[in-house]
Formats: C-alpha cells, structure tokens, sequence
C-alpha cells in the first residue's frame, strides 16, 4: 500500500531528458548486439554444424575435437580424403581445452542432450566412462547390417564393455618405449640401448648419465596415474578383484608405488614427485634436453618432429620398455583410443560411416599404432618408414620395429579400466601423492586407496 | 630508532608482497618471449637467451584471436551497460520504494549468492538451452545483467543518501524516474564506476561460462579462446602468455584512466576485491 501512496505522490513521468537518456542508451545497446550478431554469423562454417545440416540435404557428420588435431595438416588431410572418399562433409566442433580439459566440456554436453554425432575417446578409462554412462550408441546392429566383423579386423584391441555391446571402434593402440637423448649418452659415454633389459639396468644406465652438476637426470617419467602402478600392470595384475571389490591391497601394486616413489628419492635418477610438482616440470620436459631417458607412450614421438616448438641440438633414439628381472612380467603396455557415437546423433549412419573409416585409416595419416589385427608386416613396415622419414631418420624401422613389435614382450591395458575407473584414477593419484611426498606411509596409503576404491566402485555400480 | 626499524621492515614486507605480484606478471611477459618448449626450462631465465617472436606473429596472423578479442568487448560492455540500468533500478527499489514482501524479496535475492556457481552449470545450460541462448552472446550477458552482490552493494548505498533529498524532489512533483535519474545516479557515480570496473574484469575474464555455453569457435570470448592454443598433450604456454598480455591491456588501461573513481567507489562501499 505504501509503494501506492509513493507511485500517487510522485507519479510516472518520464521527463523529455529521461527520454533522451533511455533513447541514448538503447541505441547503444542496439549498435553493440549488432555488431555482437556480426560476429556471431563469422564464416558461417561452423553454424551450420550447429544447425546440423537440417537446411540443407548435404550428408554431413559433427565431431568433437581438440584444437590441437583440429588445426594439424594430419587431420585436414584425413578429413579430405574421407569426404572425397565418402561424400560426408565433415564439421568439426572444436572444444577448446587439452587432451583432458575438453571432456569437462563434453560431459555437460552429453548430460544436455547435445546432438554433435562423434567422439573421440583418447584413453580406456574415457571409452569406459563414455560407454557405461549410456552416452555412446551401440554399433552393433549397425555393424551387423553389413557383416562389418569388428573382432576380425580389431581382436583384442575391441574395447569391451559389461553389456556385452561395441560402443568403441578403436583407431590407435599405442604402446610405450624409451626415447633417449644421445647427446647425453655421447658425453657420458655410455653405450646406447638395445633390446631387452630390466629395470634393474635402467636405473644403472640412468645414474650413469645423471649429472647434478650439470642439471641432468638419466630419467624422465610424468604425473600420470599409470606411472604408480606401471610395475603391477607388466606383471598383468587387474585393478578389480573377482568379486569386483579393488584389487589395490595386492602386494604387486604396493611394490609398483614404492617402486616409482624410489627411482626419485633412493635412486635419484630422476626428479622425485615433490621437485616435479614444485618446479611444476611439465608433460614436455624431456624436449629440453636435460633428460637422458623419457619412459612414455609412443604418441610422443610427434614432439620428435616438431623442431619449430622444439628447437634441439641432439639426437633422439628408440628402444624397447624395461621387465622386471623376475622374468614374470615381460610386458610392454599401451592405451587403446576410439571413436564413439552420441547417443543423440544426428546423423547416424553418417556418423557409422565416419567411425569406421577412422578406426581403419586413421594410422596411415598420424604415425601412430593402429589398431588393427588384420594388417600385414608390409603395413607395418610402411608406417615405420613413414615415421622414420619424418625424423629425417633419426630413428630407423628397424629400431622402431625392434622397440615396438618384434620383441620378446607381450601387451596389456596400462589403465586401470573397469566399474568406477575415473574416480578410482582419481583416488590413485590423491593418495599416492601424499606417499610421494613423505606425509602418509606406504601401508597406510595402500589401504586408503583400497578403501577409497572400493567405495567407488559400489558407487558406480549403484 | 624503533620506528626506523618498524617503518624499515614494513617497507620491506610490502616490497616482498610487491614483488610477489609482479612475478606473475613478469613470468607472462618473459615466457610469451620464448619458444614453447622453453617456458618451464629450469633455472628459469626472466630474459630468455634468444627472443621468440613467432608467438606474437601468430597472435597477429590468427584466423580468430581479434575476432574472440571483439566478441569479448562487446560482451563486456553490453553486460557493463545493462547491468548498470538493470542493477541500479533493482537498489533503488531496494532503497527507495515500500511494497509487500521487499524484504523477504531481499533476502530471497541474496540466498542466492550463497549458491555455488559450479554447482548449477548443468541446470543453467538446460534452461538457456530451452531459452534458445545457448551458442549465442546473449547467454554470458543476460545471466549477467542482473547481480545480487551490487543490488545489495548499491541499496546499501543508496540508503546512505539522506531521505530529505527524494523527499524534497517528490514534493516539488518529481517522478521516481526523475530522482532515479537526477538525483540518486549522480550522487553514486563512484559505486557505479566501482560496479562498472569490477563488472568490466570479471565479465573479461569469465572462462567457464563462455567455455560451457558457447560452442562455435568464432563465437568464443578471448579467454577460452586462449585454449585453443594447445601442444600434443598440454597447453602452449608461449602462445597463451602472448595472447594474456595483450588481453591485460584493455583491463589495464581502463583502470589506469578510472582509478580515482576505483578506490574512491571501494572505500565508500567497502568492496573487498
């Protein structure tokens, strides 16, 4: 009642000045948003992407892709060829963000109901989360339609899922290696690697070469969760118990902790956790030269060839991964990566088509290890050269064959992929940290991680 | 002699807090220098041995980056300029006007600050999705244009201003527009240019909702638009760092030029950035 007797003593008069200001004001509004809808048509490229095609009657596929494929002359030309191959246009979404960053963004995506048709999954735990969430269409009855015999062409490299259905049709499966700076091995010298050899021989080859005084480490190693466990999983030790329970309190995972905590703080060859995480070293660091082994997957391999962003004066070299000396766990280990379908796509068969032709060509334009069964060793050997060119022949095929495929080692999962498997990455990395830097001690970490694990676990499956 | 020492050590501790600051800044600047394989070389070299310049001339030669730089702007003022008219007319109905259920209003209002931001992205890109805002600017502007925090910074202001005047101005037949405009605005010139700056650099450097909610590439604000600047498997800090320091310098000069009203505005209302 009071805001009447306001409004009756003063009343709604808007003064010739009120006018003008509003006028002013609005004017200004308007000349912006015009300005803000000009910029909001840009090339008109990516809205159509947007619009899904629904103008137009042109077959078109949507993808998610990071920034970084997106504007490499490898993926142009793979899209290229695929268009030119298929009649699909090809409209990517670039998500900005890493390899990492991007699926925050996605995630909210397929929780929306977003319709942008692919995705790719760059790593076992994200085609599990992906796949168990309901967020992937199942390929199978599309596959089935025209005989497309996936397990033939991709074997144990097909990521499988509790349901028994195929989300994933995998494009790479990379493996790991040691690179070594040969620079570094000159000046020591210290005779470059070759074939097999244990962890016992890496750690004394890398204190040959580590020289404090001169800010050099014989080895490199990164953050990654599967660095903590990288021991348990050469000797095949599954991250899940038969009953689905965590299988972090085995003994081998407790030895593959200390193991890594170890080759910083005993043994030093390395920068230790605390002096990683404090100088904030990066994913990067073995470019810079003050490295004399970078144990790391074979996607690394492109760092090698970009000398533009990485100018060097020294020469790189390949060899085959470290086994226990046990003899029980010669294993080299990898990462299988994919594409999937949104479940919400809007161009299914499109997407299907899309999918399909990246899981079998996708190796032919980026140098990584496909992941395909069914090739010949004349394949191979060509993805070799290729790659061996690239590095003006650095590296050989034959080192790249001995290094990767025509060795004495076997290949498993390097993730821990299963029920829970991103909050279980997750809790592996929280917890052993505190071990690495000395607040929580071995057993006690063991058993946090167990705990952790086993809560989320049951709670993916709730 | 003690007061030597005290003003001595305070004047250091502020130099330390100083310095502090400025690394940052130093560090942008030095590694938008250097190559991107350099950046985290240790021992960090504040002058790199060789100067890169190839960052900035892909700064200057990007299909996007004046592009995103523009979309920013824009967002910015338009969020600037509406929430100015927007928030202003909110506190002084606050302030001024008497209707039923203002206070339970109020309070209402600011429940919501207590709201953490992260936690309702999913709710809001639904409802901006069924609102049609999403990929479009309109979705970092219109959220923005109405702000609990400077409703409840600017009422508080407003009710400092002494009743007589508006009083005085409704007797002589002013309408509330009329000392909406006339009397209260002016009057609070430096609250709004408080609001204004503290809207100005917040909208310029919001991330997640442009990240969220918007998707096409060219649509992109400058500091997602920094994300794109990616290596094999992390960011390219070279590229970024040159991109950030010319993104400061809008921030930088606006401040410069309105830094009187700034801290006159954060002492009269008590802000703490």
């Amino acid at each position: 009642m009071e805001m009447q007797s306001d409004f009756d003593s003063g009343g709604v008069k808007v003064t010739i000045q009120t006018k003008k200001y509003t006028i002013v004001l609005l004017m200004m509004m308007m000349l912006l948003s015009a300005c803000g809808s000009k910029s909001d048509s840009g090339d008109g490229k990516t809205d159509e992407a947007q619009n899904n095609g629904s103008a137009s009657k042109e077959r078109v596929v949507t993808v998610y892709e990071d920034a970084k494929r997106a504007e490499s002359e490898e993926m142009k030309k793979k899209i290229a060829d695929f268009t030119k191959e298929t009649g699909i246009k090809v409209e990517l979404n670039i998500v900005p963000g890493d390899g990492v960053e991007i699926y925050k963004k996605i995630d909210v995506d397929m929780i929306s109901n977003e319709k942008t048709d692919i995705i790719r999954l760059t790593n076992p735990i994200l085609i599990d989360k992906y796949g168990s969430n309901g967020w992937l269409y199942p390929l199978d009855e599309l596959m089935a339609k025209e005989n497309y015999d996936a397990t033939k062409i991709y074997g144990k490299y097909l990521p499988k899922f509790q349901d028994g259905k195929t989300y994933v049709l995998p494009d790479q499966a990379g493996k790991w290696a040691v690179y070594y700076n040969k620079k570094i091995f000159d000046d020591a010298g210290v005779p470059y690697p070759s074939g097999e050899w244990t962890w016992d021989d890496y750690i004394e080859t890398a204190k040959k070469l580590t020289n404090p005084a001169k800010g050099i480490y014989g080895s490199y190693m990164l953050d990654y969760d599967n660095y903590m466990y990288m021991l348990a999983r050469q000797y095949d030790v599954s991250g899940y118990k038969e009953d689905g329970t965590s299988n972090y309190d085995d003994p081998a995972f407790k030895k593959a902790l200390q193991f890594f905590g170890d080759l910083g703080t005993v043994q030093k060859i390395q920068p230790s956790w605390l002096e990683f995480k404090s100088k904030k070293l990066s994913w990067d660091g073995f470019m810079s030269g003050d490295y004399g082994m970078h144990f790391i997957g074979t996607w690394y391999t492109n760092q090698f060839k970009d000398k533009t962003t990485y100018p060097r004066d020294w020469k790189v070299g390949i060899t085959q991964i470290p086994v226990p000396a046990d003899g029980k766990g010669n294993n080299n280990f990898g990462i299988v990566a994919g594409y999937g379908i949104n479940k919400n796509a809007a161009h299914l068969d499109d997407a299907y088509t899309y999918v399909k032709w990246m899981a079998e060509n996708s190796y032919k334009y980026n140098g990584n290890l496909p992941a395909r069964v069914d090739l010949s060793d004349e394949d191979i050997k060509a993805l070799f050269q290729k790659t061996s060119d690239d590095l003006s022949g650095e590296i050989t095929v034959e080192e790249l064959d001995k290094a990767l495929i025509s060795n004495n080692l076997g290949f498993v999962d390097e993730k821990i992929t299963g029920p829970g498997s991103t909050e279980y990455s997750n809790i592996i990395l929280q917890e052993a940290e505190l071990y690495l830097v000395g607040q929580k001690s071995l057993d006690d970490t063991i058993k946090s991680i167990k705990e952790r694990a086993d809560r989320a676990i049951k709670d993916a499956a709730q | 002699m003690g007061t030597l020492l005290r003003k001595g050590l305070f004047n250091l501790f502020m130099l330390i807090l100083g310095v502090i600051m400025v690394v940052p800044f130093v560090f942008m600047i030095s590694a938008s220098l250097k190559a991107p394989g350099e950046v985290f070389v240790n021992p960090m070299q504040i002058i790199p041995d060789k100067i890169y310049t190839l960052n900035y001339e892909t700064i200057f030669h990007h299909k996007y980056y004046f592009h995103w730089y523009w979309n920013s702007f824009s967002t910015v003022v338009m969020t600037v300029l509406l929430r100015g008219l927007l928030v202003t007319m909110a506190a002084y109905a606050f302030a001024r006007l008497s209707f039923p259920g203002k206070n339970a209003i109020f309070l209402f209002l600011l429940s919501a600050m207590m709201i953490p931001h992260d936690t309702t992205i999913v709710a809001k890109f639904m409802l901006y999705k069924y609102m049609g805002l999403i990929n479009t600017h309109w979705v970092i502007i219109l959220p923005a244009a109405f702000d609990v925090f400077f409703i409840f910074l600017l009422r508080q202001f407003f009710m400092g201003i002494p009743k007589d005047l508006t009083e005085s101005a409704l007797i002589d037949g002013a309408s509330h527009f009329g000392i909406y405009f006339r009397i209260i605005l002016p009057l609070a010139v430096p609250a709004l240019i408080t609001m204004g700056l503290f809207t100005f650099i917040w909208t310029w450097n919001d991330f997640i909702s442009p990240f969220i909610f918007i998707n096409d590439i060219n649509k992109q604000l400058v500091t997602v638009g920094l994300e794109y600047f990616q290596l094999e498997a992390g960011k390219n800090y070279a590229l970024q760092m040159a991109g950030a320091c010319l993104i400061v310098v809008i921030p930088i000069t606006i401040f410069a030029v309105l830094q009187k009203y700034f801290v006159q505005g954060i002492a009269m209302s008590g802000i703490k950035g």
